[in-house]
C-alpha cells in the first residue's frame, strides 16, 4: 500500500496539522543499561496501535542496530532480532544519523534496518517537524 | 533545494523541493504540496559538559527558536569556564537555582544571560515550547 506525498495513506496538506507523528529517539547503546530494550518495547507498542513512527538512531544508538550481534553466551534478548521485526508493524522510517556513523566507522550496510542516513542538518530538521518526541 | 524529506516523503529520491521559514517549511513532492510546521525545541541537559557529551550533541540538533534547560549536573553547564561555554553565548539558558545552590556554585561565575529558574518555572517553560528532548 504505497502512500504518496506522505507517510499517512490519503492524508491532504490540511491535515498535514492533525497528524500524529511520533518522533523517537534513540541514542544509547544497547545491553549497557537497559534502555535500549525498553525503547524497543514502547516502539513495538505504538506499532500496534498504529501510531507513526520516525525512529532515530543517533550517537551510541547506532549500535543498536548493528548487524551481528549474538547474545549467545550472554544469555540476554537479541535487540537486533527483535528490531528486524519492525516492519511487520509497519514502522519503516527509520533514520540514521550520518555524522554518528561515520565517527563509529560504520557503514549504513553494516545495518540490519533499512535506515535513511541524515546530515545533521536533515536531522535537525526531522526533529522539528514531529508532533511529539520521545527520548531514549 | 531537492531532496526526499524525511519523515514526509517516502520516496527516497530526490523529489522534495522545500522552502520557508523558521516557523513553517512549504515543501512540494511530485506537485503536492504540504506545510510543515517547525516546532521549538526545549531541550533538558541533565550532564556535566566537563565529562559527558550531552550538550555537544545537542548542540548539533538546536536550531533557532530553541532554548536549553540545565538541571541536575547539567547545571555545571552554567559556569563561564566550561568548555562549550562560548557556543551557549547566543542562546536561550536555562538552570535550575536549587541544583545550582545545592552543588555550592552560587558564587561562581556564570554564563552570561543564564537564567536561574525554579521547577514550577522549568513546568511553565514546558508549556511553552512544541516539544521537549532530553539529553542525557
Amino acid at each position: 500500500m504505497a502512500a504518496d506525498i506522505n507517510i499517512l495513506p490519503g492524508m491532504t496538506g490540511a491535515d498535514a496539522k492533525k497528524a500524529n507523528t511520533l518522533g523517537i529517539v534513540l541514542r544509547q547503546s544497547p545491553y549497557g543499561a537497559s534502555l535500549a530494550q525498553e525503547a524497543l518495547e514502547v516502539v513495538l507498542a505504538f506499532g500496534v496501535y498504529g501510531v507513526k513512527v520516525n525512529l532515530v538512531f543517533m550517537d551510541d544508538g547506532v549500535f543498536q542496530i548493528v548487524r551481528g550481534q549474538d547474545t549467545q553466551q550472554c544469555y540476554r534478548k537479541n535487540l537486533a532480532k527483535q528490531m528486524a521485526g519492525l516492519d511487520l508493524y509497519d514502522i519503516d522510517q527509520v533514520f540514521v544519523c550520518q555524522a554518528s556513523l561515520s565517527q563509529r566507522k560504520l557503514t549504513i550496510d553494516q545495518l540490519i534496518l533499512r535506515a535513511q542516513a541524515l546530515d545533521a542538518e536533515e536531522l535537525s530538521g526531522l526533529l522539528h517537524s514531529q508532533d511529539q518526541l520521545l527520548c531514549f | 533545494m531537492q531532496r526526499s524529506f524525511p519523515g514526509y516523503c517516502i520516496h527516497k529520491t530526490n523529489c522534495c523541493a522545500s522552502s520557508g521559514n523558521r516557523s513553517r517549511l512549504s515543501v512540494t513532492c511530485k506537485s503536492k504540496k504540504i506545510e510543515i510546521p517547525v516546532k521549538k525545541l526545549l531541550h533538558t541537559v541533565n550532564q556535566s559538559p566537563f565529562s559527558h557529551k550531552a550538550l555537544e550533541q545537542c548542540l548539533v540538533i538546536f536550531a533557532a527558536g530553541d532554548a536549553l534547560l540545565f538541571f541536575g549536573d547539567g547545571i555545571y553547564a552554567a559556569l563561564a569556564g566550561q568548555p562549550l561555554a562560548d557556543q551557549l553565548k547566543d542562546k536561550p539558558c536555562y538552570g535550575i537555582e536549587s541544583d545550582l545552590v545545592l552543588r555550592g556554585l552560587q558564587r561562581q561565575t556564570l554564563i552570561a544571560g543564564m537564567q536561574l529558574i525554579d521547577y514550577p518555572d522549568f513546568v511553565r517553560l514546558s508549556t511553552e515550547y512544541d516539544l521537549v528532548q532530553s539529553w542525557y
